[in-house]
């Protein structure tokens, strides 16, 4: 156990000496703060959209997560797997005490805390830009927050996705490329496809919207939620096998 | 003697068809255990099947007494590795890629950041990113991250790769200092003769991914030969007529 907390602590810290995986959050910070200035200033023209206090850091939230986020975790896996293949580096960790599968686990928990730090900074950026562009001060913030929480879930199986696509590749960019074209096929798929949006873990990256409109089905939730998981659980599982039995 | 490495009928094939054979010797406790054979012979295949980067089907791997397969973390407690180059976190200075490396020995009683440091020479390079390392200073802090952790077994491939003549002699003394006056117990591979007859205090010899001998004593083999390359030679001419 003392080895997993050693290597997500050695996980996350190599994440964040990289100067690319901090640019992102830069950008992350920048893309919702410039939304934010440009819904305000074409508001004041178009005065039909109306964004208020709510509606403005949920639909940075939509935006963030069916587009930045999924490339940013696309990258971010990218780097702690097939990047370290690359550069070779994957054996500093693999020649220590710890066990393969508590290297695959360290490096996925540290992706999820990636994707929740991604999130946080969303949740805040938009929060301010909002209260600063628009003037606005109350917030339902309680629900807010929840509908942020609940897009973690569906995150992290997209970064269990792409950690087992990323064990074919000994190179960043074409794990990059191939998660990217699949996440892309996967959403082309869905709109010929009839009936695959309801059973595709895609559909639900904003997965608050799906909660927040039409009628809420407490049965339904709960059947999305064990759909997800097990996707999870089948990513995990596929994605250590081909780890366990990488040759470095 | 107290084995601190043993291995037995390690078999491991790649899907070309090459690999290593039934490959069995023991290395004992503070002897510095040299690995000679050709390029391309299995050098590094046997190296990274004991370190557990290569998988295999047949044989056992017996690290202080712990089975490499079912009791990996164990095994490695107390091993330090540099196989096949020195890889390193480039964006990294020095000192963070050994401070991610000590996290694996909490309870341990390990070198400090900066006496590792001290011990390769490199204390004034500490906060250096190692991208802009040279070659021999690489080799030299990956020396120390397998050292970090006071280990009692040391797996060197090929050490001196690639260094010029001042690093190939810096490493090689640091090793027998290493050797003589901590008690580490090394297994090293080279290619090189001369190196392992520097170096170390027993030799086994593979070739075409056969072990040809599993540890002579250096010192009994310069009483019967003029040199090591003179037995090396013999024993290779040795199986090459058998085959």
């Amino acid at each position: 156990m003392n080895n997993l907390k050693a290597n997500i602590v050695n996980e996350v810290q190599k994440l964040f000496l990289k100067k690319k995986v901090t640019a992102f959050l830069i950008i992350t910070a920048i893309i919702c703060f410039l939304s934010a200035f440009f819904i305000s200033s074409i508001q004041a023209k178009l005065v039909f959209i109306a964004v208020d206090s709510v509606s403005f850091p949920l639909m940075t939230l939509t935006i963030f997560t069916n587009i930045f986020l999924p490339l940013f975790i696309f990258m971010t896996v990218a780097e702690l797997f097939s990047g370290e293949v690359g550069d070779k580096s994957l054996k500093l960790v693999l020649i220590r005490p710890i066990s393969r599968l508590k290297v695959f686990i360290s490096k996925n928990i540290a992706i999820a805390i990636y994707i929740i730090i991604n999130l946080i900074v969303v949740f805040i950026v938009s929060m301010l830009s909002s209260m600063l562009l628009n003037g606005e001060s109350s917030f339902n913030i309680p629900y807010i927050m929840f509908a942020y929480f609940i897009d973690i879930v569906p995150a992290v199986v997209l970064a269990l996705f792409a950690s087992f696509l990323a064990q074919f590749f000994k190179s960043s960019s074409g794990a990059i490329i191939t998660c990217i074209l699949f996440f892309i096929l996967i959403k082309i798929l869905a709109l010929f496809v009839s009936g695959l949006n309801n059973i595709i873990f895609t559909s639900y990256l904003n997965w608050y919207a799906i909660w927040s409109t039409g009628k809420f089905s407490f049965l339904g939730t709960i059947n999305t939620l064990f759909m997800i998981l097990s996707y999870g659980v089948i990513f995990f599982t596929v994605g250590y096998y081909f780890f366990d039995k990488k040759e470095v | 003697m107290e084995t601190v490495l043993k291995v037995d009928g390690l078999t491991k094939i790649y899907n070309n068809g090459r690999g290593v054979r039934n490959i069995s010797f023991e290395v004992y406790k503070g002897e510095v255990f040299g690995f000679l054979g050709p390029n391309g012979a299995g050098k590094t295949t046997v190296m990274k099947s004991i370190t557990g980067l290569n998988t295999f089907k047949t044989g056992r791997v017996e690290i202080l007494g712990f089975d490499l397969k079912s009791q990996f973390e164990k095994a490695l407690g107390k091993v330090g590795a540099i196989i096949e180059t020195a890889d390193l976190y480039e964006y990294m200075s020095a000192y963070y890629n050994l401070k991610i490396a000590t996290r694996f020995y909490k309870n341990m009683e390990i070198y400090g950041i900066d006496e590792i440091l001290d011990i390769v020479k490199l204390t004034e390079f500490k906060k250096e990113k190692v991208s802009k390392f040279s070659l021999g200073m690489k080799q030299r802090l990956a020396l120390a991250l397998a050292l970090i952790s006071k280990p009692e077994l040391v797996i060197l491939d090929e050490p001196t790769n690639g260094l010029d003549i001042e690093g190939t002699v810096a490493m090689r003394n640091l090793i027998i200092e290493l050797a003589t006056t901590k008690g580490i117990t090394f297994f090293i591979s080279s290619h090189l003769v001369h190196e392992i007859e520097l170096m170390c205090n027993r030799v086994a010899i593979i070739n075409n991914g056969l072990l040809i001998n599993n540890g002579e004593n250096i010192k009994i083999i310069k009483e019967k030969y003029a040199s090591l390359e003179d037995f090396y030679m013999n024993e290779v001419k040795g199986i090459r007529g058998e085959i």
